[in-house]
């Protein structure tokens, strides 16, 4: 008795009473551009903005690939974990769309961490075999800035400067040409996580320590650390066999399922559209799977009447699982 | 500790006034609260099942018996129409369409029957003025009532340390949160009745 006394004691201090019945702190993240809409606008779900033509430059298309860092070197990548995850630091997935080429004038945009943004460039041809490209973006956002690239048959390779120095950092990437049709089959990848859910349980503060090896001399120095509170318990393998594209989700299907799990799973769908993510932790998880290529900022015209009810579904046990998994209640 | 929880089961019924069919618990009732036999049933047991909590607050204190006799009498006279007319058939409702499966509702179920039975023979024993088994089975009543209270703190102490998926947390606590409070209640009577007879 002394000892619940103690556990309500500690709960009515670390918690006002109303935190105890109900958690007002955290809400459900829902990225915009994702919403479900009830009347869906008359116009046809946005299609293919790159029309197929016979007569096509090999530089139209869809260029996908991480924007990474320009002052890291390959093999020093810096990381962070998140609860969904560990992964490389100061990279996005983006999707440079090269929508015209007349001549040498090139047109098109880019998508990356839930910006769409325009831009016209200049192809110059080397040497009959690679291409010089410089493209510049409106300049009208503080994060715009100019693209500057070689085109070989297979890939674009170069970097992006920002027009105002020190608004960001400049970019250096890969780019792979890439098709993209939404496919209502597609799972998510098992091995694209870096670390366990399981090592990164972050549901309470929770204290851990990491003992290394001991060094030459013997020395074995604990590294503490303290994981944060984001109130995410660890998801479960059912993210990989849940497809909320595919199948009427029941209440029997999401009703044991974990916060995490109720999220992922619902971005899921989203991220089989091309929906590129403004939410970090979401961005990270997504650019990490190989199938992922950021399309649009938008999705909300395309999803389809069973993901809409699912995505309502998902939704309310989340805001459930939100608001009332750890507290005083049922 | 007592009063604590029960100012916290306040705030719970408070959520569902007004009147509503989307908020906490419905959220994930939403297959059932569309029949008018579950709506009825749940905010007939929210609404009442609260002042039987507060009603069998003051009820085993000697003091409260001795000196305000009256008191003692009525609360327990509402204590008893409230649970045997409105909380404890409503609750067997609820229980018959519990989440959680075969096993969760097979739990609610019972104690909503042994709630019943307990209250009404407790009443019973008052009548005939067997007042050491009237004691006993108030005991076991309340106790059962008062396994609103460990469901709700169990589920807390459960979900904040082993975090377990919140279907399986309800499982458990369907059955932990008044068979705990049964057994507790049972070794106390035992030992009391023991000592009475020596």
């Amino acid at each position: 008795m002394k000892k619940i006394t103690a556990l309500c004691l500690l709960a009515a201090t670390t918690f006002s009473c109303k935190e105890i019945v109900k958690n007002n702190e955290v809400a459900v993240i829902e990225e915009p551009g994702t919403e479900v809409v009830t009347t869906p606008k008359t116009s046809t779900p946005e299609p293919e903005k790159i029309a197929s033509s016979v007569e096509k430059h090999p530089l139209t298309g869809y260029w996908v690939g991480f924007f990474k860092n320009a002052q890291n070197k390959e093999d020093e990548e810096e990381y962070y974990d998140d609860y969904l995850g560990r992964y490389p630091k100061n990279q996005n997935k983006i999707n440079l769309a090269i929508e015209k080429v007349a001549d040498t004038t090139v047109t098109g945009y880019s998508v990356v961490s839930g910006n769409e943004r325009p831009f016209t460039g200049t192809i110059t041809e080397n040497d009959g075999v690679t291409f010089a490209v410089t493209l510049e973006e409106p300049g009208d956002n503080t994060y715009d800035g100019t693209f500057t690239f070689i085109m070989t048959k297979h890939s674009l390779r170069g970097t992006w400067t920002p027009f105002k120095k020190g608004s960001t950092i400049k970019r250096k990437y890969v780019l792979e040409k890439k098709t993209f049709t939404y496919n209502p089959n597609i799972k998510l990848d098992e091995d694209k996580r870096l670390i366990k859910w399981e090592e990164s349980k972050p549901v309470l503060d929770t204290f851990g320590y990491d003992i290394p090896e001991p060094d030459s001399l013997g020395n074995q120095e604990i590294n503490y650390h303290v994981y944060e509170n984001t109130g995410y318990p660890s998801s479960s393998e059912k993210i990989y066999t849940i497809n909320a594209s595919k199948q009427v989700l029941t209440e029997a299907d999401v009703e044991n399922l974990t916060k995490t799990d109720l999220y992922l799973i619902r971005n899921t769908i989203y991220a089989r559209h091309g929906y590129s993510f403004k939410n970090k932790e979401l961005r990270a998880f997504f650019d990490n799977q190989s199938w992922y290529i950021p399309m649009y900022a938008n999705i909300r015209e395309v999803l389809t009447p069973l993901e809409k009810k699912n995505i309502e579904l998902l939704l309310r046990y989340e805001k459930n699982a939100t608001e009332y998994y750890i507290t005083f209640g049922r | 500790m007592l009063v604590f929880s029960t100012y916290l089961m306040v705030l719970i019924t408070l959520q569902y006034i007004p009147l509503r069919y989307d908020v906490a618990f419905l959220n994930i009732k939403q297959q059932q609260i569309g029949n008018i036999h579950y709506k009825i049933a749940f905010f007939s047991h929210v609404y009442t099942s609260i002042f039987v909590l507060i009603a069998g607050i003051p009820q085993f204190s000697g003091y409260v018996r001795r000196k305000y006799a009256t008191v003692h009498k009525n609360l327990g006279k509402a204590y008893i129409l409230l649970i045997l007319l409105v909380a404890a058939p409503s609750g067997l409702i609820m229980g018959i369409e519990a989440n959680g499966g075969t096993s969760s509702k097979i739990s609610f179920v019972l104690q909503a029957i042994l709630w019943f039975v307990f209250t009404f023979i407790a009443y019973q024993k008052a009548k005939s003025k067997d007042w050491q088994q009237h004691k006993n089975f108030m005991l076991r009543s309340y106790a059962l009532t008062l396994g609103a209270i460990t469901l709700r703190w169990l589920k807390f102490a459960l979900a904040s340390t082993l975090a377990l998926p919140p279907m399986d947390i309800y499982r458990i606590i369907a059955w932990a949160g008044w068979l705990l409070n049964l057994i507790v209640i049972e070794l106390y009577i035992l030992k009391t009745n023991k000592c009475s007879l020596v």
